[in-house]
């Protein structure tokens, strides 16, 4: 009895023993493979700044989805390599990334540019890549199935100040624009807003963007005396703008800028007084009130005390979000069914809402206005993003 | 275009010309030492914008320490002279009278140069001094108060520099180097000096004008590109040497750009000026005031 009971022990214990074993060469194997999130950034060049932002935003994701668990069970890890601001050594990275380096999953670089030359490479091989940093529609326009935008296009840049404008009971508008790619986008979206608002167009005029003196186009907007003026421009143009609208005494009801003017910090620099009270929109700002925002900001305030967190950060954050949602959604890692859960989707990230449309480009993610409030950039709209109450109509120059 | 109880047609076109002759004041002084140095020492300096920017960034540093532009001014001017005439001495000297290829290359040289270094000291981000902005109201006309400052300043500066060169012994000096450099050094005239001198005078008048470009504009230190090829244009239609000249083809420069502007459209600006410029090559190429004289 005594041998028999001990033989049946020494039984069990080795099928026990060997379930262990099992599930220590299975099971734990398997969930310790982390997965990996390639991208390549610009980290030097021209666009090292933004592109360095971005790489903060994917570390301070990466932190924060392996404190919950990983996606999947599984940990995260990032694989980040510098294209030095150069598209062509970006969509060499990128080809490095999936065909070597074999990563599970891509995020994307910084700029239009670049991201126009990386997602050739992304398409031919069928990898879902969401870009955090690229404003422009031609990316978009090609017929690629894979690559998603994350930001507000130019051409929607302007739509949430059109509909402010139309809300305020303010019927006609004047619209400018420098004459090169971007703030023509911004003025042609504009337009076509104000045309869909059944809105009343009085004056739409280009000008050089690199002009230095607009006394001309001020006046010519002053004789049509419109309700409402939106300005497409870069910040040198937007300065001279407001300078000659003051001398002139141009008053409009409401004076509305691109994202380049009130939301950046130079603008109400180089402008003091004069700035106060004129709007402008911007991708993002850190006071946002979306769900997770504030937290995400904290918790970059406390991973990066020296830096500031600007919508570069949210939107590469957010980005990696989307991603998370559409793994766990799929359940797995196949690229094909992770596109189709990425074109169903209608969320809201820290960054806002994300929602793509047939080709990709992103159709619901809305800009913040922001308005100089007593030489402060303030968050007016929309309501549960804003900080305070917008000032309208503008009050004059003072 | 509808003018509906704005301004009444004849006031408008006064409106159109007192921006004009505004513009036209900020156009002559950054283009009068640019002919200055031309009509002495024969180079044609392209480093004229890049001059101008450091003026500017010195009064934007100055001020930056809390200091008024009343004291940046004067401070920027007198770097720059110093500046102009260290150039002069230890470069541009070298390749006076020399094929124009060679002063073109030498002072393209000192342009890359002085602008990598302001990239380098201030970044490329775009900086303005606001000071006073508002403006006069006459009637239903406006009248930018900076734009009139600079406007004033500018007709002093020409005045004087007209007075000194045609009634004082300086003056003559410099218009003697100007017309006959190897009898003027015969007569005892240290024509190396009136060089530098001259090259220096010309420095300082960029520093200045590029003072008030950054209380009227947002720049960067790569504003030189933004003004140089007109300020040329300005030199020439006025007529090279003829510092009276430059300020009518400042004139003529910034009455097309306004006008251009108002009855066509601002992009149209550029193509009206460069279009007169043509013309005044083809037609007069001395220049509206003749050149190489110094009244």
């Amino acid at each position: 009895m005594k041998t028999e009971s001990k033989r049946a022990s020494a039984v069990t214990s080795i099928l026990w023993g060997s379930l262990l074993f099992m599930l220590c060469s299975f099971g734990p194997a398997e969930s310790a493979e982390p997965i990996i999130l390639g991208a390549a950034v610009s980290l030097t060049g021209n666009l090292a700044r933004s592109g360095l932002d971005q790489k903060l935003g994917y570390e301070l994701w990466k932190d924060w989805v392996n404190a919950k668990g990983g996606i999947l069970g599984r940990k995260v890890d990032l694989k980040i390599y510098d294209d030095r601001s150069e598209p062509m050594t970006g969509a060499k990275l990128y080809e490095k990334l999936i065909t070597s380096d074999k990563v599970d999953l891509l995020i994307g670089p910084y700029g239009s540019g670049v991201t126009a030359a990386v997602s050739t490479a992304v398409e031919k091989h069928k990898m879902v890549m969401i870009a955090p940093g690229a404003s422009s529609k031609e990316i978009w326009e090609r017929g690629y199935k894979y690559v998603f935008q994350m930001i507000t296009p130019a051409r929607y840049q302007l739509t949430s100040s059109v509909e402010i404008a139309k809300n305020s009971g303010y019927k006609t508008f004047a619209v400018i624009n420098a004459d090169s790619a971007f703030p023509r986008d911004l003025a042609k979206g504009a337009l076509e807003d104000i045309k869909n608002a059944g809105l009343k167009l009085l004056l739409h005029e280009e000008y050089p963007e690199k002009a230095n003196d607009l006394s001309s186009l001020v006046l010519k907007i002053k004789a049509e005396a419109p309700d409402v003026l939106i300005a497409g421009s870069y910040l040198p143009d937007s300065v001279l703008l407001v300078r000659q609208a003051r001398a002139a005494n141009l008053i409009p009801k409401m004076i509305q800028f691109g994202p380049v003017g009130p939301s950046i910090p130079d603008f109400a620099k180089s402008l003091g007084d004069l700035s106060n009270n004129l709007l402008g929109v911007s991708q993002w700002e850190p006071s946002v009130k979306y769900p997770g925002s504030p937290e995400m900001v904290a918790a970059f305030k406390k991973k990066f005390p020296n830096e500031e967190a600007d919508y570069s950060v949210a939107a590469a954050y957010s980005s990696c979000e989307v991603i998370r949602m559409a793994v766990e959604r799929v359940g797995g890692l196949d690229q094909g069914k992770l596109r189709q859960a990425i074109l169903a989707m209608d969320v809201t990230t820290p960054f806002g809402r994300f929602k793509v449309g047939p080709t990709g480009d992103q159709v619901g993610h809305l800009t913040v206005l922001v308005q100089v409030l007593k030489g402060e950039r303030v968050v007016v709209w929309p309501a549960e993003a804003a900080v305070q109450k917008i000032v309208l109509p503008f009050p004059g120059w003072k | 275009m509808s003018q509906g109880g704005f301004m009444e047609g004849s006031l408008v076109i006064l409106q159109v010309l007192i921006n004009g002759l505004l513009l036209a004041g900020i156009y002559g002084v950054a283009a009068i030492g640019l002919n200055l140095i031309f009509g002495v020492l024969r180079v044609a300096n392209i480093a004229h914008g890049d001059f101008m920017m450091l003026g500017a960034f010195i009064v934007y540093s100055l001020s930056t320490l809390g200091l008024s532009p009343l004291i940046g001014i004067p401070a920027a001017g007198g770097i720059l002279f110093v500046l102009g005439i260290l150039t002069e001495r230890f470069l541009v000297e070298k390749v006076v009278y020399q094929p124009m290829a060679y002063s073109l290359l030498l002072l393209y040289a000192v342009s890359i140069i002085v602008r990598n270094a302001g990239l380098n000291l201030w970044t490329s981000n775009y900086v303005s001094l606001n000071i006073i902005p508002g403006s006069l109201q006459i009637g239903p006309l406006t009248i930018s108060e900076i734009r009139l400052v600079v406007f004033t300043i500018a007709v002093i500066l020409t005045a004087v520099f007209t007075f000194i060169l045609n009634k004082t012994t300086v003056g003559k000096t410099i218009r003697a180097s100007i017309q006959h450099p190897d009898l003027a050094g015969a007569c005892g005239i240290d024509v190396r000096k009136v060089r530098a001198l001259t090259f220096g005078a010309g420095t300082l008048l960029a520093g200045i004008t590029g003072t008030f470009f950054i209380m009227l504009f947002s720049v960067n230190p790569e504003m030189g590109d933004m003004m140089i090829l007109k300020l040329f244009a300005i030199v020439i239609v006025g007529g090279l040497g003829n510092y009276l000249g430059t300020f009518v083809g400042a004139l003529v420069v910034a009455m097309a750009e306004t006008f251009t502007g108002f009855y066509g459209t601002t992009q149209f600006s550029d193509v009206a000026v460069f279009s007169i410029f043509l013309l005044s090559l083809i037609l007069r190429p001395q220049g509206l005031l003749g050149g190489r004289k110094t009244t």
